[in-house]
């Protein structure tokens, strides 16, 4: 029982570390971007080939696909969300399954159809805690989400334009008349979050297997947690990782294992059923 | 191109007759000198018995030598005294000793007499080529005849495949693509079916079930097709199964391992691809030697219908062979976290656990068996004998674990090494993935069923001679039983050792002893 509840809560930290990038562009833009989970097998694609290339450490990629993936964060709001953002709701989305699928396409022509894993000598290794052996990798996902999420609660309730980005989230109009400047806070919004998505995909790549379509994989379970949380609430994802992890790992001890997606929906539907708005979400982030 | 191309298939298929190597693309040339036993076909020497002769202004030559160079079917007649010629829709036949020439059954008149000059029957070169609708030129100075056949092209021979290109499994789509453009490849430049190119026409279901249906409609009914290649997964080979049946087209399925296919009364499908049955025995053959030691089984598997098959296999053969299945649990197929399950089964301290899953699976649930410290005796993974698990775990951690396979390049299969050797060239892998294997199997058959088919390419005929397939391929023997199911199905364990998949069981082809029990994960 402890272990399976200690995996859960670990497997809940690398969930709340995938979603993290996805729930902050629609938390500030309202921009649900279903070209997250490519983007984020993308970084993890990235990561494969430099460090095949390079013979160098994966964890040593961390600063660079963050750097490479803020700057593509810049590129892609300039280019395709800003023309956009102002229109309804159907068109971001559009464009953004639009831009998954092109992502998608990408990693076939460029990488193939073959299946990549990052092998390095601590991959698969487990530590032991309280006597129980969980795994090395999943552990240090799990303190990275923490303390990226953490980091990013300081950055928006203590810094300026961190104000910024959750006055735009409330009430853009407000935000608009005191003075913010709105396109330059949704260009580092957007640039940050596919920072935390270039980051999130180096570390995520270690502990699965890539292969062009695995990104849904991701986008559904985001989703998720997003919902869950609360729609856009950086301090909700934490706890609708862990309770889907959770979910998973508890129901599958008293439940056939192939439920345990079902008992994570379920849980998802009751949670929005007695609040709609998830853990954390306010009514005007819907 | 094309056209060149053909002309080039056609001159190397002639040329492949004579023994000597194409000369080159374009029209057949062919050159004789009254007198000499020199000719030249395509600039290429040939002896000749009997040197061409002037009989009453007409240039007689050896019958046979002339029919081969311009690529017609010749026959001759003893009784009658007859020869004949048959190229595409012309038949002449001519009667040794008489000027009367038949040509489609249409008397005709000759100049000269056929005649047989040291036991060799001449013929009158102008008459035969013109009939054929070659160019004849003589050159009175050199005293040499030169025969030129325009090669028309031949319509190509339609196969076609939905295959899964993009989408979940597109990483197995792209092996069956890649040997089945090798195998066409190979087949045309050997001068195709009959001298008909094969052209094969893939469409990209992306592993959805309703693509894989339309996509065959489109093919049969649109490009018309008259045989065609299976879909990969069950899941997809059912509907298109099901289409191909209803418009009498057959079927050559290289992705689909379900036993269950083969009850459904099909006449038109038939699968290379070994079916769940015969993973059995040399897994029991195993088990059944280690009964001492191995007492207790856990079984997961995937959520398909192959998945299900093969575990109620497993489960059945395991129970009634007297092991005690503690566990048989269904998992997510493509999941991200199989911790919860494997914890699960780890409780139940099993002698041994079982998947039946596909590579990417198998992948996850062996690391993270090595992280929760899962080390029961035995570890199989259905499909871990390809090669994409053992490079994405790595040798250290792939020790000991076991699969089945259908497919193996190092396999003393006829053909197999000529395969791998090509493929690896073409494609510059190292190694040949074992669906690409199946897939080349699959066409090895049909290629060889439609060369037996002869001219007429119907449908029926092309099922009627696969029905009658008995031949080696890379996978080994092929016959196909009457419900479509190849009863040579061959699916041997294997035990990765040492970072080398082995043949453990069974044992008449076994090329190593079983490890057991299998080393802690990563020792």
């Amino acid at each position: 029982m402890t272990s399976v509840i200690l995996n859960g809560i670990l497997i809940g930290g690398v969930y709340a570390l995938l979603a993290l990038g996805l729930v902050m562009i629609y938390g500030v833009m309202r921009i649900v971007n279903l070209g997250h989970g490519p983007l984020v097998a993308l970084a993890g694609y990235i990561t494969f080939s430099i460090c095949s290339l390079l013979k160098v450490d994966p964890m040593i990629l961390l600063p660079l696909n963050g750097v490479l993936f803020y700057g593509l964060g810049i590129l892609v709001y300039k280019t395709l969300f800003k023309p956009v953002i102002s229109k309804s709701r159907i068109v971001t989305l559009i464009l953004t399954m639009g831009l998954g699928y092109i992502i998608q396409s990408l990693i076939l022509i460029v990488w193939g159809a073959d299946y990549r894993s990052i092998l390095t000598p601590y991959s698969s290794r487990s530590i032991t805690v309280a006597g129980i052996p969980v795994s090395f990798m999943r552990t240090i996902l799990f303190l990275l989400a923490f303390f990226i999420i953490v980091l990013m609660y300081i950055v928006l309730n203590r810094t300026k334009i961190g104000k910024a980005m959750l006055a735009c989230s409330q009430n853009l109009e407000g935000a608009k008349i005191v003075g913010i400047n709105v396109d330059k806070v949704f260009e580092f919004t957007n640039g940050i979050s596919f920072a935390v998505v270039g980051i999130a995909g180096t570390m995520i790549a270690m502990i699965i297997v890539l292969y062009p379509t695995v990104g849904d994989l991701f986008t559904l379970k985001s989703f998720c947690i997003n919902v869950l949380g609360g729609l856009g609430s950086v301090i909700g994802i934490p706890i609708g990782g862990i309770i889907l992890g959770l979910a998973e790992s508890i129901s599958s001890i008293f439940l056939p294992v192939m439920w345990n997606n079902g008992v994570a929906f379920l849980i998802l539907v009751l949670v929005l059923l007695v609040r709609p708005t998830g853990f954390f979400g306010r009514p005007e982030n819907l | 191109m094309k056209k060149a191309l053909v002309m080039l298939l056609v001159v190397a298929l002639l040329a492949g007759a004579f023994g000597f190597a194409p000369a080159r693309a374009g029209n057949i040339v062919i050159q004789m000198t009254i007198g000499s036993t020199k000719a030249y076909v395509n600039s290429k020497e040939v002896i000749l018995d009997q040197p061409p002769v002037i009989e009453n202004g007409r240039t007689l030559v050896p019958f046979r030598f002339i029919g081969e160079a311009i690529g017609a079917k010749i026959d001759w007649d003893p009784v009658k005294k007859a020869v004949s010629y048959i190229l595409e829709d012309t038949k002449i036949i001519l009667i040794i000793g008489s000027t009367t020439a038949f040509v489609n059954g249409v008397a005709t008149r000759l100049d000269v007499a056929p005649k047989i000059l040291s036991g060799r029957t001449m013929v009158p070169v102008r008459f035969i080529s013109e009939t054929i609708g070659a160019k004849v030129d003589w050159d009175s100075k050199t005293r040499m005849v030169t025969v030129t056949v325009s090669v028309k092209e031949k319509a190509p021979v339609k196969i076609g495949a939905a295959i899964a290109l993009t989408g979940k499994y597109a990483t197995s789509g792209q092996y069956y693509k890649m040997a089945w453009d090798l195998a066409v490849d190979e087949i045309n430049s050997e001068g195709g079916i009959n001298g008909r190119k094969i052209q094969l026409i893939l469409i990209d279901d992306q592993s959805n079930p309703t693509n894989t249906a339309n996509a065959y409609t489109k093919l049969i009914q649109e490009n018309g097709v008259i045989a065609t290649f299976g879909p990969f997964t069950t899941d997809c080979t059912v509907p298109a199964a099901n289409i191909v049946e209803k418009f009498k087209v057959p079927m050559l399925s290289a992705g689909s391992a379900t036993a269950a296919l083969y009850q459904r009364g099909y006449k038109y499908y038939f699968g290379v691809f070994p079916p769940t049955d015969a993973y059995i025995p040399p897994i029991m053959e195993t088990f059944n030697s280690l009964k001492d030691e191995v007492k207790t089984i856990a079984i997961s598997y995937e959520s398909t219908d192959w998945g299900k098959e093969l575990s109620s296999k497993l489960k059945d053969a395991f129970t009634n062979a007297g092991f005690k299945v503690v566990v048989c649990e269904e998992r997510e197929n493509g999941g991200m976290d199989y911790t919860p399950l494997l914890t699960k089964i780890k409780s139940l301290a099993p002698d041994a656990y079982l998947d039946a899953g596909h590579t990417t699976d198998e992948i996850l649930l062996a690391r993270q068996s090595k992280e929760i410290k899962f080390n029961p005796k035995i570890w199989y993974g259905g499909l871990t004998a390809d090669y994409n698990f053992l490079k994405n775990i790595g040798a250290k951690d792939a020790e000991g674990v076991m699969g089945s396979i259908a497919y193996s390049s190092n396999a003393h299969t006829q053909g197999n090494r000529q395969f791998v050797d090509a493929f690896k060239k073409r494609y510059n892998v190292d190694d040949v993935e074992y669906h690409a294997g199946i897939a080349y199997a699959a066409a090895q058959v049909l290629f060889d069923a439609l060369k037996r088919a002869g001219n007429n390419l119907s449908p029926e005929a092309i099922r009627n001679a696969i029905a009658q397939t008995d031949m080696e391929t890379v996978i080994g023997r092929v016959k196909f039983d009457n419900t479509g199911k190849n009863m040579y199905s061959f699916m041997p364990l294997v035990q990765i050792q040492n970072g080398k998949y082995e043949v453990i069981s069974p044992s008449t082809v076994a090329t190593a002893h079983i490890e057991f029990p299998k080393p802690a994960w990563g020792r």
